[in-house]
């Protein structure tokens, strides 16, 4: 007798516990897959952030070999800006400090300026800027 | 003692300045740098007094 009342409720445990332990299981798996799908979404994200700076980064640099000073000017900017970004590597931080070194150096006719000046002290240059009336001069 | 002048362009300037800039101050760049970026224009009676000379 007292083993037919323990068989129903032996069964009905052996029922729950299944049924709890298989939506376990599921909920895990869901859980896993969502999270799966939210990271290949932020590398996608972030693969497609990184595009963007590049090509911009890439457009700055152009813009600096421009034939109009109002253009490179504005490469310039964009290229110092894009290089405090955290996408930007070590490697085109790099580039961006190179690139205005030499043009801060590099003379118009490609002559780059000595550093220092054969054999003069800095603190003896007076530096001025080239304008039409200078040019005459030369 | 002898003073030595440098001209430089427009673009040198912004350049120097762009530089300082990235690099975060102007102590982070070379004294060259710094002047290229501090360049001023010179004065104009100094361009009149050469063209007449």
């Amino acid at each position: 007798m007292t083993v037919d009342w323990w068989t129903p409720v032996l069964a009905f445990l052996g029922g729950g516990g299944g049924a709890w332990l298989s939506y376990r299981a599921a909920r895990r798996d869901t859980v896993a897959r969502q999270e799966g799908e939210r990271h290949d979404l932020t590398q996608r994200e972030g693969q497609g952030r990184r595009e963007e700076w590049g090509r911009r980064f890439t457009a700055a640099l152009d813009d600096i070999a421009s034939d109009e000073f109002r253009r490179r000017e504005l490469g310039r900017t964009v290229l110092v800006h894009l290089s405090g970004s955290e996408l930007a590597t070590a490697e085109e931080r790099e580039l961006a400090d190179v690139v205005l070194e030499r043009g801060a150096l590099l003379e118009d006719d490609g002559d780059v300026l000595p550093t220092p000046p054969e054999g003069i002290l800095v603190d003896d240059l007076r530096v001025e800027e080239d304008d039409g009336d200078i040019r005459k001069r030369r | 003692m002898t003073e030595h002048v440098i001209k430089v362009s427009r673009d040198q300037i912004q350049s120097a300045k762009w530089l300082i800039e990235l690099r975060g101050g102007e102590d982070k760049v070379s004294p060259l740098i710094r002047k290229i970026a501090n360049a001023k224009r010179p004065a104009a009676e100094q361009s009149s007094e050469f063209e007449a000379s």
